[in-house]
């Protein structure tokens, strides 16, 4: 996989000369980033979704709305979580790397 | 073909050997079930429902238990003094080993089990008399399925660090099939129904058997193996 | 597979995915009709059945490749069955989280002993149990091959586990999608359905890929501080 055998094996750059952006951070960055936009899409959705809804029993409504927003967010949180676990697994292996190549 | 029933019956030999001179197994056991029984009667509110009602999945469930207790030890003898390495060294297969040790098991628990249906019948006034023959056959079966998968996972265990404890974990999930088509096949049968009536259920329950142990038969070799 | 495709491949599903579940983020709170009998909790569905798909098809892929495993003892494989592992516990566990927000209001009960939910959470019990085995063994080649017997046993005990749980009358709608005379689902519930499971089925390669890329990386790791170990110093360092 790799021709050079000196220089240690990487997953985000190949080689130390052609040293892409390490990945991991994007991956966090990324999904920081999905996450930020779909919060603020569920915290404008209350209105839109009453505009639907309107002239229905009001509390009801929102309780629904509540189980659809925690629903959401923890499935969010959970991939979320696996992605962050998932990069901060190869980090420290490249770290590794680095330290003593 | 002839060497390797031969070798089924030497391990099975060997531990019902010493099961019957330490009766260490069939002890613990059996006093588990008549206590669990005596338990029953009080953890059963009996003007709200008579244990004899549910005796099909108090039996059961009082099997299962009294059977984990001794499956989690079917290797507990292999793990001292490197007995295992020494079975290991011997001409034996590791299908072999499983078989042996799956009959052994069974015959254990068929009398536990046998011992748990007594123990209702006299605690509980469950009335076996209806359809002796076809309940003794749906509790065997469920006895075998029941070891088959329980041998198997019982090796996982073994090598592992949290030993028995990690047993239920692994088996319960799959026991459901077992456990929804036993207690229905034997509250059927109780309730004094001819045993045509359960034909349905029987193919099922033989068709978990015969699929934990040939998964066993297949996958045995691969938690021996060093 | 090397490394460098693995890695291109995770990025292109990656993007793909988190752009398409933008989408139907969008759909499913600003486009797509409220349904007229359950409300708006309805809406829980474009997690919950991509999710269930995904736990089964990640289950799926551990059985496979703890056969193949156990057949050909290439770790590679064992890396893939653990990553898939890992995927469905965490799809499971969001099928069995947003089932019973919706079932409350739906039903007006947190769980119902229903047949597939039973079935997911025992699904999960097996995946937590695959994990135990795994990490719970002295030596590492041998929980994997715990493990992998862990995973086909449980394979092939689904089909009658899910008949046993069948055996309970059903509360949950019958499918709507997958029926004979075609789905009876509005249509632009329907796109919205399929852009969700498109969705995550991209997210979950793409994760689960980065995941297997992790956990070879990791092993090679393993194997270079082994042989430097065994090594006098000064030697050079293959890299497997």
């Amino acid at each position: 996989m790799n021709p050079n055998p000196s220089s240690p094996m990487r997953l985000f750059a190949l080689s130390p000369k052609r040293r892409l952006p390490p990945l991991g951070p994007w991956v966090q960055g990324g999904l920081a980033g999905a996450l930020i936009v779909l919060v603020a899409v569920l915290l404008l959705t209350p209105e839109a979704l009453a505009a639907q809804g309107a002239g229905a029993a009001q509390a009801r409504q929102m309780r629904h709305f509540w189980h659809v927003f925690a629903a959401y967010a923890i499935a969010w949180l959970l991939l979320f979580g696996w992605a962050v676990s998932i990069a901060r697994r190869i980090r420290r292996v490249e770290e590794k790397l680095d330290r003593d190549p | 073909m002839n060497r390797f029933w031969t070798g089924v019956a030497a391990i099975a030999g060997k531990d019902l050997r010493v099961e019957l001179r330490t009766r260490e197994r069939i002890a613990a056991m059996g006093a588990f079930v008549v206590l669990t029984a005596l338990l029953f009667n009080y953890a059963v509110d009996r003007t709200a429902v008579h244990p004899r009602e549910i005796a099909a999945g108090l039996i059961w469930m009082t099997m299962l238990l009294g059977g984990l207790l001794g499956l989690g030890r079917t290797f507990e003898l292999e793990k001292e003094d490197g007995a295992f390495e020494g079975l290991m060294t011997t001409p034996l297969s590791a299908e072999a080993l499983y078989l042996g040790k799956v009959l052994s098991n069974t015959v254990i628990l068929t009398l536990i089990t046998a011992l748990t249906v007594i123990v209702f019948a006299i605690f509980f006034q469950v009335d076996l008399s209806g359809n002796p023959g076809p309940l003794a056959g749906v509790l065997f079966l469920g006895v075998t399925g029941f070891t088959a998968l329980g041998t198997l996972f019982s090796g996982i265990t073994a090598g592992t660090r949290m030993g028995e404890t990690l047993l239920p974990i692994l088996l319960f999930p799959l026991l459901v099939p077992l456990v929804t088509f036993g207690v229905s096949a034997t509250a059927t049968l109780m309730a004094g129904f001819p045993a045509n009536e359960i034909l349905g259920t029987l193919r099922i329950l033989t068709a978990f058997t015969l699929l934990a142990l040939m998964a066993g038969v297949g996958l045995f070799r691969f938690i021996v193996e060093e | 597979m090397s490394l460098r495709t693995v890695r291109w491949a995770g990025v292109a599903l990656g993007a793909l995915g988190v752009g398409l579940t933008l989408l139907f983020h969008w759909q499913v709170f600003f486009w797509v009709p409220t349904e007229a009998s359950m409300g708006i909790v309805q809406r829980i569905f474009y997690i919950h059945l991509p999710g269930a798909w995904i736990a089964f098809l990640a289950f799926g892929i551990v059985a496979i490749c703890s056969a193949v495993y156990l057949w050909l003892g290439d770790d590679k494989v064992d890396h893939a069955a653990r990553a898939a592992a890992e995927g469905g516990l965490i799809f499971t566990t969001i099928v069995l989280t947003s089932g019973p927000l919706w079932g409350k209001i739906a039903w007006g009960t947190w769980w119902t002993w229903e047949p597939r939910l039973t079935l997911t959470l025992l699904l999960w019990f097996i995946y937590v149990g695959y994990f135990m085995v795994r990490n719970s063994t002295d030596n590492a080649e041998r929980g994997k091959r715990f493990a992998a017997v862990v995973g086909i046993v449980g394979a092939l005990n689904i089909p009658l586990i899910h008949m046993s749980v069948q055996w309970f009358r059903s509360l949950h709608p019958q499918p709507v999608v997958a029926r004979p005379d075609g789905p009876n689902l509005h249509p632009d519930m329907l796109t919205t359905l399929l852009t969700a499971l498109l969705a995550w089925t991209l997210v979950f390669f793409s994760l689960f890929l980065f995941r297997y890329a992790a956990a070879r990386l990791e092993s090679a790791e393993e194997l270079r501080a082994l042989t430097r170990a065994s090594k006098a110093p000064g030697d050079e360092v293959p890299v497997p």
